[in-house]
């Protein structure tokens, strides 16, 4: 099946005011996505979501790679309009134009060459089905956060579009309309079966409503979910390589478990700043009595009972938090509850390496 | 003038601006025109430039916005002069024999007027969210629907910038002067008729064209007031 996107070694770079030198925002070797996927990209503040978005939009050009839709290099074939008509985008803030909410609703159909009438027809039907349809003409100052953001939703749904771009769609909402628009989202998807692409720094939202989930670290993307992670230098020494940073012992382990799974040839030789996460689904969690010479040991400090999974935090003996993720079986059969200690033991492929770029 | 010249004139004046004499409503009606097609023409050129100014981020651009406030007091007699340079008959464009016409105060006052435009739309789409332009083109907008959409979300102080730039024209003086000549039935405004009915001692002429110009002025600074405040949003 033709992948509906595929980024080939896309890289965005901007030039910071009062700078001479550009700071790379992006770098994605590659990434495909299938028609009617929903694909979430989760990462911290500031790691590149929004412009990975953006790119996929259209709405800036690359400065290296290509991007393809639907096989077709749209910026080589100058068909950036078109591309960014079929994939509209919700960007993280949200600005509505200063007239009702139909006309903000209408605007995108307009702007297609649609007959006012025609326009207005569809943005009714649209803001019914985000259940907006009572404040048809209100002016967006008489909105609160959540309709406002539901607004936003229908400007775009109304566009019928192949693919829909949302950047942190429920950032600055409450609970409820949270949960409200992760439904719209979710029964949309289910009638149109369009392709999804959602920036969420929310874990959980991402997967509960996302097919795939994939992280952006300082502009790099990863595959699944990253936990736990610690700054440190990955140095070569005397044939063989060594971690240094702040989290030591986490670090230390890290290299032992990395030496064990004799993956060091792949991470390259010289000095060089790199990231530790440690993957909470392979940390196996043992009570501390049982855990022997298991060397992180700490109590746990919250659980949160989430999708079929117990998610433990557990605040090590030397002050850092580490975060675990349990089978709720294995939950009650170590007897695990708030305050037991716990030692914590590295699976293999527990642990990743990740280069930070200067 | 003794007190009861004053209201004579005051009283003749009156008469000739209601029973709309010939001459009032001819320097009157080639004011308005001459403001309309050079505010017209001044928008066309200045409000796009404006709002590319306003959204792009470039080294210099203090500078430029520092240069168009400082243009905003340009002398109206400067303009006047420069552009009668250029278009006299031993000037690189006197072949046009625009000088002494109205199509030549037209391109004085939309020389004039290019700065106030530019600058006011400047910082009144500066006063815009950043973000409008880039939510319309997620929209799927052009880039020249964005723009106008950007333009209409800023249109109160996009109308007040054009508002100020037509009263500069329909009240300025030196630029009408330089290069219409002040020729009658021809070239002449109401500003420069009320300064060869001065000349002339024709007061009561001179100050029904001011009763107008007034009236104009104060329309003019009502609509202004009322766009830079947003109208009624």
């Amino acid at each position: 099946m033709t992948p509906r996107y595929r980024l080939e070694h896309v890289v965005r770079r901007y030039r910071p005011l009062r700078s001479a030198r550009d700071v790379e925002a992006l770098r994605v070797p590659s990434l495909e996505v299938r028609p009617g996927e929903i694909l979430a990209v989760v990462g911290p503040n500031g790691s590149g979501k929004s412009t990975l978005l953006e790119t996929m939009a259209f709405l800036g050009r690359p400065d290296e790679g290509r991007i393809l839709l639907d096989d077709r290099d749209v910026w080589a074939e100058g068909e950036s309009l078109g591309a960014r008509r079929r994939c509209p985008m919700l960007l993280q803030r949200t600005v509505l134009f200063k007239t009702s909410v139909l006309g903000n609703v209408m605007y995108g159909l307009r702007a297609r060459g649609m007959s006012r009438a025609e326009a207005r027809r569809k943005a009714e039907h649209v803001l019914r089905q985000v259940h907006l349809d009572g404040l048809a003409h209100r002016t967006h100052r008489e909105l609160s956060g959540g309709e406002r953001q539901r607004v936003a939703l229908a400007r775009l749904l109304a566009l019928q579009p192949d693919v829909l771009l949302l950047d942190e769609p429920t950032a600055h909402v409450d609970h409820a309309n949270a949960r409200l628009i992760e439904e719209i989202i979710r029964d949309l998807h289910a009638t149109t079966g369009m392709t999804v692409i959602l920036a969420s720094h929310d874990r959980r939202q991402a997967q509960s409503l996302a097919d795939r989930v994939v992280t952006l670290l300082d502009g790099q993307l990863l595959s699944g979910t990253v936990d736990n992670l610690f700054a440190g230098t990955l140095r070569a020494e005397n044939g063989g390589f060594t971690f240094h940073g702040e989290r030591d012992l986490i670090l230390h382990l890290a290299a032992e478990a990395i030496v064990r799974e004799d993956r060091e040839r792949s991470l390259g030789s010289h000095e060089a700043p790199v990231r530790i996460a440690l993957d909470a689904e392979r940390l196996e969690v043992l009570p501390r009595e049982a855990g022997g010479d298991c060397p992180l040991g700490g109590k746990i400090e919250s659980i949160d009972h989430d999708e079929g999974r117990c998610r433990l935090v557990v605040r090590l003996d030397t002050g850092l938090t580490v975060s675990a993720s349990v089978s709720p079986t294995d939950y009650e059969r170590l007897g695990l509850n708030l305050d037991r200690e716990v030692g914590l033991r590295l699976a293999d492929g527990a642990v990743r390496v990740i280069p930070v770029r200067s | 003038m003794n007190d009861s010249g004053i209201f004579d004139a005051l009283r003749t004046a009156w008469h000739l601006v209601v029973t709309l004499d010939p001459n009032v409503v001819e320097y009157a009606g080639r004011s308005l025109l001459i403001a309309t097609i050079s505010t017209s023409i001044a928008g066309a050129i200045g409000i796009p430039l404006a709002v590319a100014l306003a959204e792009k981020d470039f080294r210099g651009k203090r500078l430029v916005v520092t240069i168009l406030n400082t243009l905003l007091a340009l002398p109206t007699v400067v303009v006047g002069l420069v552009v009668y340079m250029l278009i006299c008959h031993k000037g690189p464009l006197g072949h046009l024999d625009l000088l002494l016409s109205v199509p030549g105060i037209i391109i004085g006052e939309v020389l004039l007027i290019l700065p106030i435009i530019i600058a006011l739309t400047v910082a009144a789409v500066s006063r815009t969210d950043r973000d409008v332009r880039r939510t319309a083109m997620a929209l799927g907008a052009s880039p020249r629907q964005a723009q106008w959409t950007v333009i209409r979300e800023s249109r109160f102080g996009v109308l007040a910038a054009v508002i100020a730039a037509f009263g500069r024209v329909v009240s300025e003086v030196g630029v009408a002067t330089i290069l219409g000549g002040n020729i009658d039935r021809f070239t002449r405004t109401m500003t420069t008729a009320i300064v060869v009915s001065i000349d002339k001692a024709e007061f009561p002429l001179a100050l029904a064209l001011g009763i107008v110009l007034l009236s104009i002025s104060l329309s003019i600074n009502v609509l202004f007031q009322y766009f830079q405040g947003g109208g009624r949003e």
